[in-house]
């Protein structure tokens, strides 16, 4: 399975990254720190799953979603992101994802990542 | 400028949404976060009194980390969550799984590992209450990237943490991390139209409630 972690914040890239490595050592993750270089590295690594931050610089997490799925609507995106406005979900919502979750990624949250991931995963 | 029932059902607002986010730094650094009744008040920046007590965290001198988050369109501002610098550092240490409820003046630097995870943590903080602030107005809102900035502020340039805003509406609070002396201020500065709108919507549910 290939996951991309698409993530401004250093940290947080680290924590996806352990989680997801944890849970899935199969896995092959890549990680991008916009929504720019996540579109290029969607391009390049044809991911599985993409979990994406939404304020980001250069590209939004949203504008990436939108051009990914100009193109494709087959690929698993998971929002994790501190916005809580209900239009910005409802946003996200219509273009196409498979789960989104607020910041902080709390043990309950993440938990509830690797579920959804593993419900995906095992759908295909 | 704002009657006894506004101020009353803005701070009980701004009191549900700095709850949020006080839940949410909790979990990030699990820790219990003690909060002081926000404040609310409507005045010109040029009036803040330095010597007001409320304000002597960000005006006392030393260095500040300072995090803003810009938000825009129908209702516009800019949100400030501030700490001093050294207790900036203990609260990173904190989310970085260290174990440090106090520091060494000459270990207060700040990391760009550091400074990465205040920007994170700031955001979630900002976030949850400006986009509180987004659904009870029924508005989307924009965000700006938010900024991060380390600040030396003397008692000669008290001014330096606002000279570029031009808002008038401060609301402000501060909590506190148990067992630590960490405590950060939020300040949340509205442009003149959102202030209005902000108004409006609670001037409309306080009619509804009253019939």
């Amino acid at each position: 399975m290939k996951v991309l972690i698409v993530e401004d914040s250093i940290f947080v890239q680290k924590m996806m990254r352990k989680l997801i490595a944890d849970h899935f050592p199969e896995s092959e993750i890549q990680t991008a720190n916009n929504g720019e270089e996540g579109y290029q590295q969607y391009l390049e690594f044809k991911p599985d799953f993409i979990t994406t931050d939404l304020l980001m610089p250069n590209l939004s997490g949203q504008e990436m979603l939108r051009m990914i799925r100009e193109i494709d609507r087959e690929v698993r995106i998971i929002i994790l992101s501190a916005d809580i406005q209900k239009v910005t979900r409802e946003e996200v919502e219509n273009l196409g994802i498979s789960g989104f979750l607020n910041k902080p990624l709390t043990v309950e949250k993440a938990n509830t990542l690797i579920q959804m991931i593993q419900v995906a995963h095992h759908a295909d | 400028m704002l009657t006894e029932l506004q101020k009353d059902m803005l701070t009980e607002l701004v009191n549900v949404y700095v709850g949020q986010a006080a839940n949410m730094l909790s979990e990030i650094v699990d820790k219990h976060i003690v909060l002081s009744i926000p404040e609310v008040e409507l005045i010109s920046i040029s009036d803040v009194d330095p010597g007001d007590r409320r304000y002597k965290l960000f005006f006392s001198e030393g260095h500040l980390f300072r995090s803003s988050l810009q938000f825009g369109y129908d209702f516009q501002g800019k949100a400030f969550l501030m700490f001093p610098a050294e207790q900036a550092k203990v609260l990173a240490n904190m989310c970085l799984g260290e174990l440090t409820e106090t520091i060494e003046p000459e270990e207060c630097r700040l990391l760009d590992t550091d400074l990465d995870v205040l920007k994170e943590v700031s955001n979630i903080l900002l976030n949850a209450i400006i986009g509180e602030f987004g659904n009870f107005l029924e508005m989307k809102l924009e965000y700006v990237l938010p900024d991060i900035e380390l600040l030396h502020v003397t008692h000669s340039d008290p001014q330096i943490l606002l000279q570029n805003e031009v808002y008038v509406l401060v609301l402000h609070t501060s909590f506190l991390l148990a067992d630590t002396n960490v405590k950060g201020i939020i300040l949340i500065a509205l442009s003149m139209n959102s202030i209005s709108s902000l108004l409006d919507k609670m001037n409309a549910l306080l009619e509804d409630d009253h019939g």
